[in-house]
């Protein structure tokens, strides 16, 4: 079941009458002097309104309200009864607005003085107006079928009664009419009304003693009829009748009125000093403070339940409070130039913090005792104004263990700004509905996104070589995208060739952290073996993106020899790269080129990222010096992590067999079974297979060939330092 | 969530548990023990759980106010007496002004009251019921339970339990009874019984909400604390349907807070990242929690989470002072419309995602806030009439005066003004007041200085004789301007 409340849709059935025409006996000035009257002008004489006029100009007051606080929420109709009934506008969105209802006013004008003119005919029409749907019941019955809807509304009838039973009368005809049409709702596809407010808002002139009992009462024989009369007399300009109308928009729609005291204006005569203005403004409940303020209907001015002090205007756009209800307003005066002021300066797109203004005792105000702290804020937000209540109580996790203290706290070489520029390419706009091709929900290419960009995403700096590589940046830019275009495979491979005659200088890699202690010739290899590990299983990862993407795994896969998984063609080119190796360096216990290494490290790569702290940097660079004084043990040198093997020989066959077995899994381990060895055993073969594939490396003219062209990809990328 | 202990202090709870054994216990020593059971709980569990300890009978005592430390809370609790009578309502009434003005109307509490059953007489329920002129029992959400030193036959014999189960009723069933005695004594004896009574209580009751906070393939699990609480979807027009945080929950993108202009939201909480027990040194494990949080400080963004369908929430970085920062979550309001100047969350996608052909075309890609284009523009922020009071009559024809006297300059704005009054007044049916402005405009006409331009004079006069005579040309009709050959 599906329920809409009561001021879902109200029907207003005003009265055509000649008993409207009649005046409010109530005049208006309209030429008034603003400054000093000139001499011998006699003002010309005040027009009166009729009652009409005076209910017209209330009626489109309570409509205005609802439309600014509740667009597209709550329904307004509107039925003009004279000898016929004439619908103004229909439920639809684009006939619920100020300029569609003048426009219509207009047109049918001020009362008929035809005698044969009745409220009745309005009435019967507004219960058939009840069972019409409006759009957002019509979209629940669509896209929930079968669902009941709860379908009750309210009417309100603008009329003046001759006395009770004229009342009573009016008052059978609604539950009548709405018995019939409940019958009828059975049959046909109409709404069923489950139950309705009739208001009565009786109107008359000033002087006027034609009286009827205000009450409020369930029509005994009709209990989902509830009538409400109202007695107005159209006094002080026919201002009573607008202002019962907003008492009752008030009850109505439980609205607060709050009043935003001291807004500083300047005046026009003294444009250096300011005066305080207040400016009234009514809006929905705010969640999170309890308005207990009664709602007395009367032809008074309204009364705001809660005053705001308004407080400087200078907010820090990139703070977030903490907000606990935010209500659209409008303005009960709206073209009063204190609020004109208000608005303006706020639909300019600035905020103002409030501060809740305590007048003696509990004013029925919400936030109670909040000491200075700012209350609420009004501020514009798209095209609505909306006053917004903050949190001033106490944090439910006051005072926690800062983040830094917790797990993962204190770890200082964290990929912050890389995972800023996530951040940036996944910020969302409100553009899914211009974006052509998606489906129906755009929110899901934001998803993806993400996803694409953290298939493998080390969290620390010392985690990874690949993204401390200013070198491979531009293949890891093009890897995460969705569609990689030709172009863009050709700079990938570009960037692997790379790599590869980087490897084949013996170029270092920007290994961070302290692990890179004592980096020689070993434990390059070792570096570069993971780098093409850790580059592989990136590549991996996205090559089921699209043909492209695999292409570029391919290509990877080519160079570091593996292009078929069982080849042997892969032998030469490992063979070759490492017999370049050897030439750079004259014996595997010569120095490490420390300086080079710190200035590609620190200079190539590291001012990019940014992420690295002054401490870390001193570490590596202490690191790196110490290691020049360092004497490495030579079992550690050669084993995978810091911790040196004994006794490696061992596990001999049993890592082979184990090598012979994962090689197509261990990535590089291919390239180096010319050593007769796999990963476990560096310790021993390392010195004799190195010349071996040295020898075989020369002699490969392919390999050398591949060398040339390689050398040739790689102008562009050259040097960069 | 903050928890309030609440211990019956009233004549009854002075009786023996068991009348016919040798050591005498009274309920009033067991409360204490409960008492004592739950405070070290809490404290050793939650430390940062807020604690407040309170007796009632007649009139309501605060032993404790809100606090962390254990040590007052039990000093607080030597202080409990025993009282007069239980009075139910007056402790409500108490309670909602006593954690309102800590907490505000948002903050969910746990609210525990120790008692032998008889807290709630017939008077106090029928009290609360009429004075119920809201929707629930408390001013804020609460999670009412009822720990009573009785066994649950004796509770129902007495009545209680159908007492106690209304005031869960108006307190939309949040909350629970737990009898604490069994009818048989186990072996362990009556403080043993009692005291696994509790436990079970509150392993069942306050729980640590754990999840996984996931980013596309990174993810970090973590604790929310306060614990999130479930919330009945709020759209009127289906039937409420319960949404609960799940235990994945997904970054879908990124938002400036400047962009997202502080929306209301429904509670916000810690999220703690949770060490991987199988991890030695936990502050050099890295989590993605901190790179997240690092980011989001950095650039003053949020992360929007998607933590059920049709929910979702904002993920920030927090200060309680200049130093400590701390990662939070803000739950949004059920739906994915629930604020209105984000627009349909379903319709963000990302910035990247938006051609660069159409940006170099359509320079202004559309960004936040989003535009209620749908529905006709507020009334403030356009020329509205409202002529209820006579200011606003008078504001109107004063504006016209003005212009009338600087034409033919102004004639533009003198027309405009003119045809705006003439429209309003043909909506209201105030024809008198067209002619009672024709008859101003005239006079104007014979005020005029002599130096004024003589296309005034035309303009005027023209201007009067047309409001008279299009009365009934209706409201698109629109006067023109004279076309003079001047």
């Amino acid at each position: 079941m599906s329920s809409f409340n009561l001021d879902h849709k109200t029907v207003f059935v005003l009265d055509h009458g000649p008993t409207l025409t009649e005046s409010s006996k109530q005049n208006v000035d309209f030429d008034i002097f603003s400054k000093a009257r000139p001499q011998g002008v006699v003002p010309l004489a005040p027009v009166s309104k009729s009652l009409w006029t005076c209910c017209m100009e209330a009626l489109c007051e309570y409509s205005r309200v609802v439309w600014d606080i509740f667009p597209g929420e709550k329904f307004l109709r509107y039925v003009v009864s004279d000898s016929t009934s004439t619908f103004l506008n229909s439920w639809k969105h684009e006939e619920q607005s100020m300029s569609h209802l003048m426009t219509k006013l207009a047109g049918i004008g001020p009362p008929l003085k035809t005698s044969d003119c009745s409220v009745i005919l309005g009435l019967v029409s507004a219960v058939a107006a009840l069972c019409e749907a409006t759009e957002i019941q019509q979209q629940t019955i669509t896209e929930h079928p079968g669902h009941i809807i709860e379908n009750s509304g309210r009417i309100v009838c603008i009329t003046q009664l001759k006395n009770d039973s004229h009342r009573r009368s009016l008052e059978e005809c609604v539950a009548e009419a709405m018995k019939q049409h409940n019958k009828l709702s059975e049959s046909s596809g109409i709404l069923k009304i489950l139950s309705i407010e009739f208001v009565l808002v009786h109107v008359k002139s000033f002087g006027s003693d034609c009286e009827v009992t205000e009450l409020r009462h369930v029509l005994p024989n009709h209990p989902s009829v509830t009538t409400e009369v109202h007695d107005v007399k159209a006094t002080r300009h026919g201002i009573a009748i607008g202002n019962r109308m907003l008492n009752l928009l008030q009850k109505h729609y439980n609205l607060s009125v709050t009043s935003i005291t001291g807004i500083p204006m300047k005046e026009e005569q003294h444009a250096n000093s300011s005066a305080n203005y207040d400016v009234l403004l009514m809006h929905e409940r705010l969640t999170g403070t309890m308005d207990r303020a009664k709602i007395d209907v009367s032809d008074n001015e309204l009364t705001s339940s809660m005053s705001l002090k308004w407080c400087t205007p200078k907010i820090n756009v990139n703070e977030l409070y903490h907000c606990t209800g935010a209500a659209r307003i409008s303005p009960v005066d709206v073209n009063s130039r204190p609020s004109l002021c208000l608005t303006n300066f706020l639909l300019n797109g600035r905020s103002v913090l409030l501060d809740h203004w305590q007048k003696s005792g509990d004013a029925g105000g919400g936030s109670g005792s909040s000491g200075s702290k700012n209350t609420h804020m009004i501020s514009c937000c798209g095209s609505d104004i909306f006053l917004h209540a903050l949190d001033v109580y106490r944090v439910p996790f006051e005072d926690p263990p800062s983040i830094s203290d917790g797990p993962g706290g204190r770890v200082t070489d964290y990929r912050i700004n890389d995972f800023t520029e996530i951040a940036k390419k996944a910020e969302l706009l409100p553009i899914g509905h211009r974006l052509k091709s998606v489906g129906n929900e755009p929110i899901n290419l934001s998803m993806k996104l993400l996803d694409r960009m953290s298939k493998q995403w080390p969290l620390v700096f010392s985690k990874t070589i690949v993204y401390n590589m200013k070198q491979a940046e531009p293949l890891l830019q093009v890897i995460t995208k969705e569609i990689i275009s030709d172009d863009e495979v050709v700079n990938c491979q570009r960037v692997i060739y790379h790599l590869i005659s980087m490897e084949k200088d013996g170029t270092a890699l920007p290994v961070s952290g302290s692990t890179t202690r004592g980096p020689n010739k070993h434990k390059r290899e070792e570096q570069y073996k993971s780098m093409w590990n850790e580059l592989e299983g990136l590549l991996r990862l996205h090559s089921t993106i699209s043909t492209n993407h695999k292409q570029v795994l391919d290509c990877l896969l080519k160079c570091t020899g593996k292009e078929s998984e069982n080849g042997n063609e892969e032998k030469p080119q490992a063979k070759f790269r490492v017999s370049t190796k050897e030439e750079v360096f004259e014996s595997p216990e010569s120095p490490p080129p420390v300086k080079k290494m710190k200035n590609e490290s620190e200079m190539a790569i590291r001012p990019s990222k940014g992420a690295q702290s002054i401490l870390s940097m001193w570490q590596n660079h202490m690191d790196n010096q110490n290691s020049q004084f360092h004497v490495e043990f030579c079992g550690r040198l050669t084993s995978d992590s810091n911790k040196a093997r004994l006794y490696p020989d061992i596990e001999d066959e049993v890592s082979q067999v184990q090598a012979a077995s994962s090689q197509d899994k261990n990535d590089r381990s291919g390239m180096r079974r010319g050593g007769g060895s796999g990963g476990h055993r560096f310790g021993s073969f390392h010195r004799g297979s190195r010349q071996d594939q040295g020898k075989s490396g020369r002699s490969t003219p392919t390999s050398h060939m591949k060398q040339k062209a390689m050398k040739k990809m790689n102008k562009p990328y050259s040097p960069k330092t | 969530m903050p928890v309030i202990v609440a211990v019956d202090a009233s004549l009854s709870m002075w009786r023996n548990v068991f009348e016919g054994e040798e050591k005498k216990t009274t309920r009033f020593n067991i409360a204490e023990e409960c008492t004592n059971q739950i405070l070290d709980h809490v404290t050793s569990k939650f430390k940062l759980e807020s604690m407040a300890l309170l007796s009632c009978s007649s009139s309501v005592t605060v032993l404790s106010d809100f606090t962390r430390d254990l040590s007052m809370l039990k000093n607080g609790l030597k202080a409990l007496k025993i009282g007069d009578k239980a009075d139910f309502s007056s402790f409500v009434n108490y309670l909602n002004h006593f954690v309102v003005k800590t907490w505000g109307r948002m903050q969910s509490c746990t609210v525990i009251v120790i008692t032998d059953g008889g807290i709630v007489s017939v008077e106090s329920l029928d009290a609360l019921k009429n004075a119920q002129t809201k929707n629930s029992l408390f001013e804020f959400p609460c999670n009412l339970h009822f720990l009573c030193i009785e066994t649950l036959q004796n509770l129902k014999l007495s009545g209680s339990y159908y007492l106690l189960h209304e005031i869960l009723k108006i307190n939309e069933d949040l909350g629970s009874v737990v009898p604490l005695l069994e009818t048989k004594t186990p072996e362990m004896g009556l403080p043993g019984m009692v005291a696994t009574s509790i436990d079970k209580f509150l392993n069942n009751t306050l729980k640590t909400f754990e999840t996984t906070l996931s980013c596309g393939n990174l993810s970090s699990r973590i604790s929310i604390f306060p614990s999130p609480k479930a919330q009945k979807s709020i759209n009127s027009s289906l039937e409420a349907e319960i949404f609960t945080v799940k235990d994945k929950i997904s970054i879908v993108g990124f938002l400036n807070i400047s962009d997202i202009r502080n929306p209301p939201v429904l509670s916000r909480h810690l999220l703690l990242p949770i060490t991987p027990t199988e991890v030695e040194d936990i502050s050099t494990h890295p989590s993605f929690s901190v790179v997240l949080h690092g980011s989001l400080k950095m650039e003053s963004k949020v992360a929007l989470v998607k933590l059920a369908t049709e929910w979702f929430g904002i993920i920030y970085s927090w200060a309680d002072s200049k130093t400590k920062s701390n990662l939070v979550l803000s739950i949004l309001p059920v739906g994915l419309n629930c604020i209105p100047w984000l627009g349909n969350f379903n319709q963000l996608a990302p910035a990247s995602m938006w051609p660069e052909s159409l940006s170099s075309k359509k320079p202004s890609i559309p960004s936040f806030p989003v535009q209620s284009k749908r529905f006709m523009k507020r009334s403030y922020s356009q020329p509205t009439v409202a002529w209820t009071r006579a200011t606003g009559l008078q504001t109107d024809v004063q504006k016209i005066l003005r212009s009338a006297k600087k034409l033919p300059e102004k004639s533009h704005v003198f027309y405009k003004d003119l045809n705006r009054l003439r429209r309003a007044a043909l909506s209201f049916g105030f024809h008198d007041l067209l002619d009672g402005i024709s008859a101003l405009l005239e006079r104007e006409c014979t005020l005029l200085p002599g130096t004024a331009h003589p296309e005034a004079t035309l303009q005027l006069s023209h201007a009067a004789r047309e409001l008279k005579s299009t009365i009934n040309k209706g409201h698109e009709h629109t006067i023109e301007p004279l076309k003079t050959d001047f």
